[in-house]
């Protein structure tokens, strides 16, 4: 069963860079390694990008 | 080619009495060969175009076809069963009279068992029902119920015969549970987690509105070629984790586990 996880972190990046870092690691280790971005993986992006837009 | 079998087991009477009990068994499966999406949106067309046909069988399974395209699937449901005989001194004076004689059986065998099935919500029914005769105290019956799909009738048939015999579903059990167990350590996943994330898996599936934001669908104006400038294609389910505060992590954490649990169950 696929789905797209999107982990949208909003805290903002002025702030707290290292919860970006925690995010990206614990998304990159484990089985999800090599599902960063790909359709039924993980999609870890900043709330502030995606409302800029 | 195509073939499959879902199993469940059911022990389903244990005679606590000291009179024979019979117990009727109905089972109903429900075949949708749409896509899920398409089967929401345009039930009644679904239904309309899939055309099911039922074939005879020589056990009174069923066994029907329905497909909107070629090749036609084969959707076999099955009913074996097997009684455990549990040593008793009621069990012992029992055999002795003809009348109570190997009577823990499904009844008559084979021939009394049939099963009800739906293709595409079309159910056939059979006017005699499958049933478990309980003939005396300390007498517990299992059955086991199949779902067998293959791609032609024969794939279909060869199916049903095997899971006729109910320690081949024993088998496939034992083995499911071996090959699950070692699954889920391998991902760090309790049993309880994965009762957890196949909750979660089933309301994915089925768009169920407890864990959609009304509000934020309310407010929502964009189409999903607007997910594809963040990577994203929108044409399977998104589940979406905001993390608002550094102690949320571990939610996001929890749902990566979720992921890797569910993307490892077809």
């Amino acid at each position: 069963m696929k789905f797209d996880l999107v982990i949208l972190n909003e805290i903002p990046t002025s702030y707290r860079q290292d919860v970006q870092d925690d995010l990206q690691r614990m998304a990159e280790s484990g089985p999800s390694q090599g599902w960063i971005d790909r359709p039924g993986g993980v999609f870890l992006r900043r709330g502030e990008a995606l409302t800029d837009q | 080619m195509c073939q499959k079998t879902t199993s469940r087991f059911a022990r389903i009477g244990h005679n606590h009495s000291r009179v024979i009990r019979e117990l009727e068994l109905t089972s109903y499966a429900e075949v949708v060969l749409a896509q899920q999406g398409a089967d929401l949106a345009h039930r009644c067309s679904a239904i309309f175009l899939s055309r099911p046909r039922a074939f005879p069988t020589q056990r009174r399974d069923v066994l029907a076809a329905a497909s909107r395209h070629e090749p036609r699937l084969h959707v076999g449901h099955v009913l074996a069963g097997a009684a455990d005989w549990r040593p008793c001194r009621i069990r012992d004076r029992s055999r002795k009279s003809s009348s109570a004689a190997a009577h823990t059986s499904v009844a008559g065998g084979h021939d009394d068992v049939d099963a009800a099935v739906g293709i595409e919500r079309r159910r056939a029914r059979s006017d005699r029902k499958p049933r478990v005769r309980l003939a005396f105290r300390g007498v517990t019956a299992r059955v086991s119920f199949a779902t067998v799909v293959a791609e032609n009738e024969d794939g279909c048939r060869a199916l049903i015969e095997k899971y006729h015999d109910p320690q081949v579903s024993a088998r496939a059990f034992a083995l499911a549970s071996t090959h699950s167990e070692i699954e889920l350590r391998h991902l760090g996943v309790s049993r309880d987690d994965e009762a957890r994330f196949q909750r979660l898996a089933a309301r994915v599936i089925y768009a169920d509105p407890r864990l959609r934001s009304a509000d934020a669908i309310m407010r929502n104006i964009g189409t999903p070629p607007d997910l594809w400038k963040f990577g994203i294609s929108g044409d399977i389910p998104i589940v979406l984790v905001t993390v608002g505060d550094a102690a949320e992590v571990g939610v996001a954490q929890e749902m990566v586990r979720a992921r890797n649990t569910c993307a490892r169950r077809e």
